[in-house]
């Protein structure tokens, strides 16, 4: 898999952590990027687009990131969802992974953080 | 955040006035602090030695610290020590202040004795900033009443300044925080915490100073007010509510959920419960903070 391959789903209420996101993705060199606003629109999308990754934060109105993580993954049981929250306490943490999230970070990430996380993601998935 | 709290007290024992000390903030970073400041703060000298010296030193071709030297006031090892020491943040502030001539060298002893003495430190270093001393410093400062609804106001308000260096800057001082029922604001963001502490807390300032705040935040350039502009002044609130979260967690074993932020215009919060308002003034303008343990009625 290489980077240009992948379709990336930002989910995060603020427009403003999704235009960081999306400006360090794009300069990364995957520009297949689609925007959620709310939990519910993450999972309609999701269904819609079968994106390769998910950045989904928690906080959020309509539905939360982990309400949405659950729906998701009960629809595809392979989703790779990674939570990007502020709220990153230890029982948030646990409760993510057992419901099936692929990876959990605490905000704030920068620029170095979020590269990484893509790449480490790439790197896996090529030696599968 | 030692500095920010003694221009605080400065301001509050009206020894300079709030302009006088957001000016001397904003050029305290240039500034370079010398010897009179240096040797008063370590008790070395007293102010009176000070000005004896610098009255001289208008006479004579030589330098301040060897005609102190001559004078016995102070050792020359005394004088290297001095110089070659860290610097901390509130010794720029007291000399921007001499500077400016806002505040005397007399002035400037009395004030730092009595602040050390108020605050039980004898010698500030560096490392003082992160210390104990500076949790002593904000229990004394905001004095909260303790209830079981403001357990936490000091752990959120101390974290809040961190987060206000951490993400914002340094440049501000924190104003003399009032309990408050009523609240009216042009514009505000709010988030509630829920669980088993409940608060509600808001920020609020001139569309300026969001705008300004906004652009610290984001590390942007924001010249108008948008949703930009909104979400990140909404992101930092998150953020600092989210971290607060996840120390309460790790430290006392509580889980606690956040709401989404909403932004309003034009509104009178009312109904206020256990509530502070806690005013800091950057150099770019006031922003107000607002931590109350029940949810208001929003008119």
């Amino acid at each position: 898999m290489q980077l240009n391959e992948l379709k990336i789903l930002i989910c995060d209420d603020s427009i403003l952590v999704r235009k960081k996101f999306k400006d360090i993705i794009v300069a990364l060199g995957c520009d297949n990027i689609i925007e959620a606003v709310d939990g519910q629109q993450a999972i309609d999308i999701y269904k819609e687009q079968k994106p390769t990754l998910v950045f989904m934060d928690i906080v959020m109105p309509v539905k939360t990131g982990i309400e949405a993580l659950s729906e998701i993954i009960s629809y595809d049981l392979n989703a790779k969802v990674i939570i990007v929250s502020s709220i990153g306490t230890n029982n948030k943490l646990k409760e993510a992974i057992k419901i099936g999230a692929y990876d959990f970070f605490q905000k704030p990430i920068d620029e170095g953080q979020l590269k990484k996380i893509i790449m480490n993601y790439i790197d896996k998935e090529n030696q599968i | 955040m030692f500095t920010q709290f003694f221009g605080s007290y400065l301001l509050n024992n009206k020894i300079v006035s709030d302009e006088q000390l957001i000016e001397a903030l904003e050029i305290s970073k240039q500034t370079r602090v010398k010897l009179g400041v240096l040797a008063i703060n370590a008790g070395y000298m007293t102010a009176e030695q000070i000005d004896e010296v610098h009255d001289i030193q208008a006479t004579v071709d030589k330098k301040i610290g060897d005609i102190a030297v001559d004078m016995g006031y102070i050792t020359s090892s005394q004088v290297n020590e001095l110089l070659s020491s860290q610097k901390t943040g509130y010794l720029s502030l007291g000399q921007a202040l001499v500077d400016k001539g806002y505040m005397n060298n007399a002035q400037f002893e009395k004030s730092i004795n009595d602040y050390k003495n108020e605050n039980k430190i004898e010698y500030i270093t560096k490392n003082v900033e992160q210390n104990e001393k500076i949790d002593e410093i904000f229990n004394r400062f905001f004095n909260f009443n303790p209830s079981p609804n403001t357990k936490f106001y000091s752990e959120y308000i101390s974290l809040l300044f961190r987060n206000i260096v951490r993400f914002i800057g340094d440049d501000f001082i924190p104003l003399k925080a009032s309990i408050i029922q009523n609240y009216f604001s042009d514009l505000l963001v709010t988030q509630e915490i829920t669980g088993d502490f409940n608060a509600f807390i808001a920020i609020s300032c001139t569309e300026k100073s969001f705008i300004s705040l906004a652009s610290r935040f984001a590390n942007e350039n924001f010249t108008k007010l948008n949703e930009y502009v909104n979400a990140s002044v909404g992101e930092f609130l998150n953020l600092q509510d989210g971290l607060f979260s996840v120390n309460i967690s790790n430290e006392k074993g509580i889980e606690l959920d956040l709401e989404p932020q909403h932004i309003h215009n034009k509104i009178e919060l009312n109904n206020l419960n256990n509530a502070y308002l806690i005013p800091v003034s950057f150099t770019f303008g006031k922003i107000d903070f607002i931590i109350s343990s029940k949810n208001p009625l929003i008119n």
